[in-house]
């Protein structure tokens, strides 16, 4: 026990902030539990939202936002996980030339520490252009693009997902042994082969966490939805839009996500009903939870078989 | 080329089909290097990309206002964004923006997040890696991560609807607001509750940077103090965060960078008014609303298709850009020092 005043000050200090976070966090998740819980049941999680009979209010349930939060993440994940791990090899594996290497490690820095909110607008500035129509729909006025589409968030999407995926594959790839690589070129193995034989095993736990923190990235962002897939809580997607021959349209046209869905209901957006926020922030707190911890143990598992 | 494709020929004399196929591996690996070296280049050119055309699209804001854009204005900040859509008070096109009022939200907000996270972040990180039992700490760990994965639409949530709401039940008397009406609408949703959500933001992320610095710091020179008579809090003040000073640095600036930044939850918390809380009402300093600049964009995303107030909110994302990346460069160099620093031992 430290004897000075301001040691003890300090030591408890310190036990404070601790358990002060702690209880933070404990305090949030009963809220949400004790609210959330109250708003959602089954017919919450399967009918879609729509606009409230009386006054200004949200009615029905979140599955389009809760689709649209499903459909967004694994279009980012998967175009981000490529352009990750390709940038990951290239800085933990090759690095050449110099130039190349430090500018990549600054650029994946930037795109970590610039706000999702600046790359909505560099979204907008981009898909708008009529040559890039295809990525969403025209305007009919203008002939300029809406840049309003599954397509355009999910592009910037990747991006925000993209510095973790590469900083937790870098770093696992670091760990794997040079006198693993050596011994396969001494057996006449390409710098491929050896990547792929031998280093990418061993690294899989490393692109999972990155993976899965890319993906709570993706799933918490909002200013990117509302920006570049538009605010259209309140228009539930065309019946049978998961069709094949639907589905195309589907994703080049306007949605919403959980997180959109949230900032709308909530007394700050114009849904304003309390109850429908509390329901899709328990949803979406559960979903980023579950793939944390659960895909998390999936990926630590794997370490242990091998 | 680099060395990679200078694969060791195999002993023994190559036989011709042997060189053959060295020479087709030759050639896979450098269509791989091309590859990587492709993407990775792409990842610059992207964030080249990213402040080309938001500073292009946003020049003509600055371009109409010069330094003016950066101070104060007589006419308010959301009358001038207003004007910006729909023409001023004659119908001309508006182009003036004085954005000072969202700049000192910004300032206000962050900073005072920063006061409050920072401190309880060193405490905490100290906390988990010297004092706390390992068990405690293990289970700690996790916690604070999980609180730095929250969405940030849940925080403002939480903050909108719980602490706004009870700060203006127990803590604003209703007849100061009713006399402070004519000037600004005082409430729950104020600088204070932004300022609150972007602590507890900030405040994990900090944690996790300044605890794994704690432990990186060598046994040697924790032992050292131990050795010397020093308990471990006052081992951790006087020779931990003396080592970690440099991490101390690219934490907080990372997390300056991520309130900065933050646009929804602020907008949620903030109150919604581009006003600058004046220290001269007192305590009602801290119930006064903010804009700060990330949040004016989101609340002006309806407006993209007037060509004046699409350029004034680039020229936010302009600055917003410009200040961020600034602050990820600054992390960057001090965490270098970091490793320079402990490298050593």
């Amino acid at each position: 026990m430290p004897v000075r005043l301001s040691d003890r000050i300090g030591y408890y200090g310190a036990w404070f902030s601790g358990l002060f976070l702690t209880a933070v966090v404990f305090s949030i998740v009963a809220w949400l539990l004790v609210n959330g819980l109250r708003n959602v049941d089954w017919t919450f999680l399967t009918t879609n939202p729509a606009p409230g009979s009386v006054e200004i209010g949200v009615a029905g349930g979140i599955v389009a936002p809760l689709i649209g939060t499903l459909i967004i993440t694994a279009m980012g994940t998967a175009i981000a996980l490529p352009l990750g791990l390709a940038t990951a090899v290239f800085l933990g594996e090759h690095g050449k030339p110099l130039w190349l290497k430090q500018g990549t490690d600054t650029a994946i820095d930037l795109i970590f520490g610039v706000p999702s909110i600046v790359f909505a607008l560099f979204g907008l500035a981009i898909f708008s252009n009529p040559s890039l129509v295809f990525l969403s729909s025209e305007v009919q006025t203008s002939g300029m693009a809406t840049a309003k589409s599954y397509f355009c968030a999910s592009l910037m999407m990747a991006l925000i997902a993209l510095p973790p995926i590469v900083r937790s594959t870098q770093a696992s790839i670091s760990q794997v042994p040079n006198v693993q690589r050596e011994a396969a070129y001494a057996l006449g193995k390409t710098r491929f082969a050896t990547i792929r034989t031998i280093v990418f095993p061993s690294i899989r736990p490393g692109i999972s966490t990155g993976t899965i923190l890319g993906m709570g990235r993706i799933a918490g962002d909002t200013a990117i939805v509302w920006i570049l897939l538009g605010g259209a809580v309140l228009e539930p997607p065309q019946p049978g839009w998961y069709q094949p021959q639907n589905f195309l349209e589907f994703l080049h046209g306007t949605g919403s996500t959980l997180t959109t869905y949230v900032y709308f209901a909530s007394p700050a957006g114009e849904g304003n009903s309390e109850g429908k926020a509390y329901g899709a922030a328990l949803v979406l707190f559960a979903l980023v939870f579950i793939v944390n911890i659960v895909l998390g143990r999936l990926g630590q598992r794997k370490i242990g078989r091998q | 080329m680099s060395s990679i494709s200078n694969i060791p020929p195999p002993l023994g004399v190559p036989r011709p089909e042997r060189a053959t196929a060295a020479k087709s591996a030759n050639r896979q690996d450098r269509i791989f290097i091309w590859f990587v070296q492709g993407i990775a280049a792409f990842t610059l050119i992207v964030i080249a990309a990213v402040a080309i055309f938001v500073l292009r699209e946003g020049w003509p804001s600055f371009q109409a206002n010069g330094l003016s854009w950066f101070t104060a204005g007589d006419i308010p900040f959301d009358r001038q964004l207003g004007y910006s859509f729909s023409g001023g008070p004659d119908g001309e096109t508006y182009t003036a923006l004085n954005a000072w009022p969202a700049i000192a939200g910004t300032i206000l907000s962050t900073g005072g997040a920063l006061l409050i996270a920072f401190p309880l972040s060193v405490l905490t990180a100290i906390f988990l890696a010297e004092l706390a039992p390992q068990r405690v700490a293990d289970f700690l760990s996790p916690i604070v991560t999980m609180l730095a994965a929250t969405p940030s639409v849940v925080f403002g949530l939480f903050a909108i609807l719980v602490i706004g709401p009870w700060m203006t039940e127990h803590l604003i008397s209703e007849s100061v607001a009713n006399q402070l009406a004519i000037v600004v609408p005082i409430g729950g949703a104020s600088v204070l509750l932004a300022t609150i959500v972007l602590a507890v933001m900030i405040a994990p992320l900090m944690t996790a940077i300044f605890t794994d610095a704690l432990r990186s710091v060598p046994n040697k020179w924790k032992e050292g103090a131990i050795a010397l008579g020093c308990d471990p809090w006052r081992m951790s003040r006087r020779v931990s965060i003396g080592a970690i000073r440099p991490a101390l640095v690219a934490g907080s600036s990372l997390a300056i960078g991520r309130a900065v930044g933050e646009a929804i939850a602020v907008s949620m918390a903030g109150g919604g008014i581009a006003f600058v809380p004046n220290p001269l009402d007192g305590v009602w300093f801290f119930f006064e609303p903010v804009r700060p600049l990330a949040a004016t964009v989101v609340d002006y995303s309806e407006g993209f298709s007037g060509d004046v107030l699409k350029a004034n909110l680039f020229a936010i994302g302009v600055v917003l850009f410009i200040t961020t990346a600034a602050l990820t460069i600054g992390a960057k160099i001090a965490s270098a020092s970091v490793q320079k620093r402990m490298g050593g031992y």
